[in-house]
């Protein structure tokens, strides 16, 4: 069994002119010590799919059918105190987009790190500071910066808090959502290098998201690519990147500049993403895919393993 | 922060002044405190009023005026009252407690209260709840706070007679001891205090739902539930320590806004305060009264919004002077 197992999720959005469906029907796993990238355009339903599984989705979010399975406990059938005293920071916690404004700006940073280990274990003030101090230390910051305001931190050494405070509870399973945009691209490749030395010297299982497919490439074991809501293709780093079956896949290996590789014209997708209110009948990539056929706009490809754990949702690889 | 303190203390100084110079003009704008006598009393000479005008020295040039009137301002010289035939300042003394009891003791409990209440609010926006207290607060909120007043004068004090109709004290008493005095003020108080309290209550909730419905939307809430606090750790130590930042200046300016409060509520109660003494001195054209009455609560206000300042400086690391 994964350690993560979600199964067929749907998680949408109430507002005025209907259900925004961000996620729809998702089934992915992750694997015990796996670090899963997952990627897809602004808007896909990445991020929806990491607040559904730690359960912080908007009021006007909900969970409409299927099951998130943490360790074989379906952990969206679990009610919400149970959840949050046992499971969420504790097991399995989130790296947020940490450079703006995910600390709160009255308080030092080592006492919000404390903030969460005093919250779930039973231990005196000082010594939680104190661990505080040293998971500064892990994530290579000065111990000394926990008497810091968030303010006084720079992007980079926020965005390392916000890892810090995240380790702080040994979790098990850790998602991080887009931890390194908005950072300038030196400050990117050493927040990076945190991320994975962390990760093996943890054993981490990991979570990913990100749009930009060369930081999956250079961190990441597995890849997950999305588009509109639904899972279109998963497989190990190689897979993706190498031998992308699904035509949207393609298109965004293909819209990556390669630094060794012959200078190209650079692809784009044509269009646009859909609109999720009314998503359209069948694959949902059909009205931009190069390869649409007619079954296409009819009905929707299932997601099949076309080689031994690489998946795709395309009916070209339906035959095989 | 000490250069900050002296470059505040040096606008506060120029705000003063320009307070000051509105005050003079505004309170000579048309009022003569001496035209009541002719009209009133037929039988004094126009010789002994310009005597008196002599002697306030009314007949010299404006500027004159002026300049004599700043002058003696710094010397805590006020003038003299001609309704009360006592120097302004005693006047002005004995009533300033009255209103800064009034005052101080509304701000503070209905400040707590709207913190409560609209953080409250802010939590379960649109649920009903949230709905029942906005739209009771905007009622309260748009009630004139005077015809409030009368309201519960005749209700609670003239109706049912559980209130006194109006002052501070029972008249011709005398107290067995201090605990005695404190009930029979306390009981005199409670009216005027429950109008103003109510009413702010119903302004400030609003307004503290407003600042906090925004802060819980802010990324650093997001992570707060995200580390399994719980519901009430992440409002009160996260949400509602953040909004209340702005409350702070919101509280010093209101001690400025109070003032009109109060003399209304102190003119529907009869209470013995600066706020009721500011409307008589415009009302009998006293304006040696006004500017003396003017002068203090501008004092008030500026010495309030530097508090504020500097207990903003305190409460938010971001603003370090």
């Amino acid at each position: 069994m994964p350690l993560l197992h979600i199964d067929h999720l749907k998680t949408y959005y109430k507002t005025l002119r209907g259900d925004v469906k961000a996620v729809d029907g998702v089934t992915l796993d992750v694997e015990k010590g796996e670090a899963l990238g997952l990627a897809g355009e602004s808007g896909c339903g990445k991020t929806t799919l990491a607040l559904s599984v730690i359960r912080l989705l908007p009021d006007n979010g909900r969970i409409v059918g299927g099951s998130v399975f943490f360790d074989s406990t379906d952990i969206t059938k679990l009610d919400s105190e149970t959840y949050r005293k046992e499971y969420r920071w504790k097991r399995m916690s989130m790296v947020f987009q940490g450079a703006m404004n995910a600390l709160t700006p009255v308080y030092r940073v080592g006492d919000q790190i404390a903030e969460a280990i005093l919250c779930h274990e039973e231990v005196e003030e000082d010594e939680a500071r104190g661990r505080a101090r040293e998971l500064l230390g892990l994530v290579g910051v000065d111990p000394e910066r926990a008497s810091s305001y968030p303010h006084e931190l720079s992007g980079g050494m926020r965005q390392r808090v916000m890892i810090a405070m995240a380790l702080a509870n040994n979790p098990e399973f850790i998602i991080a959502d887009e931890p390194i945009t908005a950072l300038d691209v030196i400050v990117q490749a050493q927040v990076l290098h945190v991320i994975n030395d962390l990760r093996r010297k943890l054993g981490l299982t990991m979570m990913l998201i990100t749009h930009d497919l060369s930081v999956i490439a250079e961190t990441c074991d597995g890849a997950a690519i999305m588009y509109a809501g639904k899972l279109v293709e998963r497989g190990t780093v190689i897979d993706i990147f190498k031998r992308p079956l699904h035509p949207y896949t393609q298109g965004l290996v293909g819209s990556f500049p390669s630094i060794r590789g012959a200078r190209k014209e650079m692809e784009s997708i044509p269009g646009s993403p859909p609109n999720l209110l009314q998503p359209p009948p069948g694959c949902r990539f059909h009205p931009r895919c190069p390869h649409a056929m007619d079954i296409c706009s009819r009905e929707e490809p299932p997601l099949v393993e076309v080689e031994p754990g690489h998946l795709a949702a395309c009916w070209l690889c339906e035959g095989g | 922060m000490k250069a900050y303190l002296v470059k505040r203390a040096l606008s506060l100084f120029i705000t003063f002044l320009v307070v000051m110079s509105a005050i003079f003009f505004l309170a000579r704008s048309g009022a003569d405190p001496f035209a009541e006598f002719i009209e009133s009393d037929p039988r004094i000479p126009p010789e002994a009023v310009e005597r008196l005008r002599h002697r306030f020295g009314l007949d010299k040039p404006l500027w004159q005026q002026y300049l004599d009137f700043m002058v003696s301002m710094f010397q805590g010289e006020f003038g003299y009252s001609v309704t009360f035939r006592r120097p302004v300042f005693d006047v002005i003394m004995v009533r300033l407690p009255w209103t800064l009891m009034l005052l101080t003791t509304s701000i503070v409990i209905s400040t707590i209260g709207a913190v409560f209440l609209g953080a409250y609010a802010a939590w379960n926006r649109g649920k009903k709840i949230d709905l029942i207290g906005t739209n009771i607060s905007l009622f309260v909120r748009a009630l004139p706070h005077f015809w409030l007043g009368m309201v519960f004068l005749l209700v609670f004090g003239y109706y049912y007679r559980l209130f006194p109709l109006y002052g501070v004290k029972t008249s011709g008493i005398e107290y067995a001891n201090v605990f005695e005095q404190v009930k029979d003020l306390l009981w005199h108080l409670t009216l005027p205090l429950a109008t103003l309290i109510i009413r702010q209550i119903g302004m400030y909730t609003l307004y503290m739902r407003g600042e906090t419905l925004e802060v819980l939307g802010e990324d650093f809430i997001t992570t707060a539930k995200a580390k399994g606090l719980s519901d009430r750790t992440v409002l009160f130590r996260h949400a509602v320590r953040t909004s209340l930042l702005p409350m702070v200046t919101v509280t010093a300016l209101r001690f400025g806004f109070m003032v009109n409060g109060a003399i209304l509520t102190e003119t529907v109660f009869s209470l013995p305060g600066t706020g009721r003494l500011i409307y008589q001195a415009i009302t009998s054209g006293d304006f040696f009264l006004l500017q003396g009455a003017f002068f203090i609560t501008s004092i008030t206000v500026l010495i309030a919004n530097l508090v504020a300042d500097i207990l903003y400086s305190h409460l938010d690391p971001r603003v370090r002077y």
